[in-house]
């Protein structure tokens, strides 16, 4: 997704503080964003609400926006990401030093997920503790590396590990208790 | 690289392929809400909200309007004191009551015969002159006389009636029959309908029809001198009642329910005559209408009068008038002296939409006294509702929102930290030369426009460093300072052109007001690098003032007249 003229223009019209030009911005990037705090919060009230902190984070530094260096829909998902980690972060703490060098693996059958909704793979990653579904959604998701979940996160490598590892077990015990 | 099994591919993709939970609009409306509250757009004035603006034009308005109101007291007053005690009568008194007896000491009612009013003094000298006298006298053929020997000094209102009925609406023709069917009333049914609207128009030409034609005219000269200025008796003693014959009492009594009220007023100044032809008197009689009510001899017909007085026929001389003085600072009318004033104005200045106040002065420092020096004007009064201004503003700050200068982006220590070096633009300071004209709609009350030439000469720079990591960001250093003819006041338009509105309140030297002015270009259009969005912006503003006009030229005003304040 690409920055157009249509974007620079809602752009300056953010920068001035103008309200139909922050009511465009929110309502095109409303969708895949409130999908991305869907998958880091338990309900809607809460996606919804890490949601409206990461448009304010947007509406307030937008001006330090660069064209050149990401896209606009990059550069909002990475604010309502790490809008979703402060969230998470304020309502609990992760376990900072968990050093574990080997990860057990859990065997789950992909053809059982691929059958399941959207909506039901919601519900069992929302059922993961907060950390690890965090954890989970940025490494499976979102696409990051250990190392820069830890960075992320501020936590150890080895935490971010463990992480993972226990929403793998876990995911693999809900599965197999909705296949029963 | 992380390694993703098999079902995590899959579960990722169901997770990208979620609905947004809710409803946009629904959602927006409480994000607009967090904005409102986060980010105002109204600046620091009231809030900030979109209505400051409409609420202090009406404000300003309103206040014009209140205090300007009151150039309609002094007519109100002036009608009173000209047209001396209105005596409010009913149409259900009785017709024999003695109308004198129920006049203030001073007031002198007498009954007359024809609509017109006969104003009697005890004296007989007469002060108006031959002509005067002469165009009075003949002006009413049945002028009422009084039980002693007094010099009748009469006088019709003729005219005044004649414009009353016209403005009635009532046809002025058939007077003969009208005469007729007043001295002989008819009873019968068919004909009270033709009466009754014939009735209507006896009151004001009933004595007309009775004149000499030759006489008319002269008469409604006198009526008219009588009816605006009042009558002019040599002594001013008018004390006592004057009682009134029998005979005609009765008779007018059968037409007047109440009788218009005459009074005697001795003005304390009056104006020096321009003519020899016309000696002026020091007592005006003036007689009031309002209220009176005539009951024709058939007892059908009621016919209320409505008084004109003198200062609403002709406001001019109310406003001249002692009592207006006193009421009004300076009177409303237009006076071809042009004059010339000299003062001081204090502005102070609030922060318009976007635009945030910033506390620092033009050297970047904590006070911001020097913010609010007053600035000369000389104004240039072609009357006293119209004059030119000019003004000139040495230093005067102007709020702008935060405009980004330059952005300087560094890797921090740590892994995907950077460290932003930022330079803001948080205020400006002008010289201004407002040039403009102001229009007094109302008494005292003033609106303008104009146009104002700004040049910039400095401004208030906000440097701050800011470590930005992901999911974090902490401000380092933040310092304000001055800048000015440097690389960074370049990237500002320096010169600009204005328009000025401007409403303000004057009273006794001091004037109080709202200008706000808006450039006509941009003040800075620019990009901090080229893959940045353009930031542009355009100054306006909005102040409050106070000025005082330290000098008047006054060589040109009479004596104990102050030059402005009389306006």
């Amino acid at each position: 997704m690409t920055t157009n003229a249509t974007d620079i223009e809602l752009i300056n019209g953010c920068i001035n503080n103008n309200r139909r030009a922050q009511e465009r911005l929110y309502k095109k990037f409303y969708g895949p964003m409130a999908s991305i705090c869907l998958r880091y919060t338990r309900n809607q009230e809460d996606a919804v609400e890490v949601l409206h902190n990461g448009f304010l984070k947007v509406f307030k530094n937008i001006h330090t926006y660069e064209i050149g260096r990401a896209s606009l829909y990059t550069w909002i998902r990475t604010i309502i990401i790490n809008s979703a980690i402060d969230f998470v972060r304020a309502r609990g703490k992760f376990h900072t030093h968990i050093e574990i060098d080997k990860v057990e693996e859990p065997a789950i059958d992909a053809d059982a997920v691929q059958r399941m909704s959207a909506h039901e793979v919601l519900m069992l990653v929302q059922q993961l503790s907060p950390a690890t579904q965090t954890v989970f959604n940025l490494y499976v998701v979102e696409g990051y590396n250990h190392r820069e979940i830890a960075n992320l996160l501020g936590i150890s490598e080895g935490t971010s590990k463990w992480h993972l590892s226990e929403a793998r077990k876990q995911l693999q015990k809900l599965l197999q208790t909705l296949q029963v | 690289m992380n390694l993703k099994h098999p079902y995590e591919k899959h579960l990722a993709e169901k997770l990208v392929q979620l609905p947004p939970p809710g409803d946009p609009d629904q959602n927006w409306q409480r994000m607009k809400a967090m904005l409102d509250e986060d980010m105002p757009r109204g600046g620091g004035l009231l809030g900030g909200n979109r209505w400051m603006l409409p609420a202090v034009i009406i404000l300003a308005i309103g206040s014009g309007i209140w205090f300007g109101g009151r150039q309609f007291l002094p007519m109100n007053k002036g009608s009173e004191s000209m047209a001396g005690t209105i005596n409010k009568t009913h149409n259900n008194k009785p017709a024999g009551t003695t109308l004198t007896n129920e006049q203030p000491a001073g007031d002198v009612i007498l009954p007359e015969s024809n609509g017109a009013v006969a104003a009697t003094v005890p004296d007989g000298n007469v002060a108006t002159s031959e002509t005067n006298q002469k165009e009075l006298m003949a002006g009413n053929g049945t002028a009422t006389t009084t039980s002693t020997a007094t010099t009748d000094i009469t006088t019709t209102t003729t005219n005044d009636q004649k414009e009353f009925t016209r403005n009635k609406g009532l046809p002025e023709t058939d007077q003969g029959a009208l005469a007729t069917s007043i001295e002989k009333p008819k009873t019968t049914s068919s004909s009270t309908n033709k009466i009754n609207a014939d009735r209507k128009k006896v009151y004001t030409k009933k004595k007309n029809n009775r004149q000499h034609p030759l006489t008319r005219k002269k008469d409604d000269e006198a009526a008219e001198i009588a009816s605006i200025k009042s009558i002019h008796v040599p002594e001013p003693v008018m004390e006592e009642p004057v009682a009134v014959p029998e005979e005609e009492e009765e008779e007018e009594e059968n037409r007047f329910v109440s009788l218009p009220s005459v009074r005697v007023h001795k003005p304390s100044v009056r104006p020096t005559p321009k003519t020899n032809t016309v000696k002026e008197s020091p007592v005006d009689i003036i007689v009031d209408y309002t209220g009176t009510a005539v009951i024709m001899p058939a007892g059908v017909l009621q016919k209320n009068y409505t008084f004109l007085s003198p200062v609403q026929l002709f406001p001019d001389l109310a406003v001249q008038s002692k009592s207006a003085r006193r009421k009004s600072g300076r009177s409303y009318e237009a006076r071809s002296g042009r004059t010339i004033a000299i003062g001081l104005s204090l502005p102070l200045g609030f922060p318009l939409g976007d635009q945030e106040p910033l506390a620092y002065n033009r050297h970047a420092g904590a006070n911001t006294i020097s913010d609010y020096i007053p600035s000369p004007h000389i104004q240039y009064h072609l009357n006293n509702r119209t004059y030119f201004q000019t003004q000139v503003q040495l230093s005067q700050p102007q709020f702008i929102r935060p405009i980004l200068l330059y952005q300087d982006k560094t890797p921090g220590t740590q892994v995907n930290t950077f460290i932003y070096h930022s330079i803001y633009a948080r205020k400006l300071y002008y010289f201004n030369l407002p040039v403009s004209v102001y229009h007094s709609p109302l008494r005292n009350f003033y609106m303008g426009t104009g146009l104002q030439f700004s040049s910039m000469l400095s401004g208030v720079a906000l440097t701050e460093q800011r470590r930005v990591s992901p999911g974090d960001e902490y401000i380092i250093n933040q310092t304000y300072s001055k800048f000015g003819n440097d690389s960074l006041s370049r990237r500002f338009n320096n010169n600009e052109v204005r328009l000025l509105l401007d409403m303000n309140y004057y009273w006794n030297r001091f004037t109080v007001g709202l200008q706000y002015n808006q450039a006509f270009n941009n003040y800075v259009s620019f990009q901090v690098n080229p893959t940045s969005p353009y930031i542009f912006d355009k100054n306006k503003s909005l102040q409050f003032y106070l000025r005082y006009n330290i000098w008047e030229d006054r060589k040109r005003k009479r004596k104990s007249e102050t030059l402005l304040s009389l306006k």
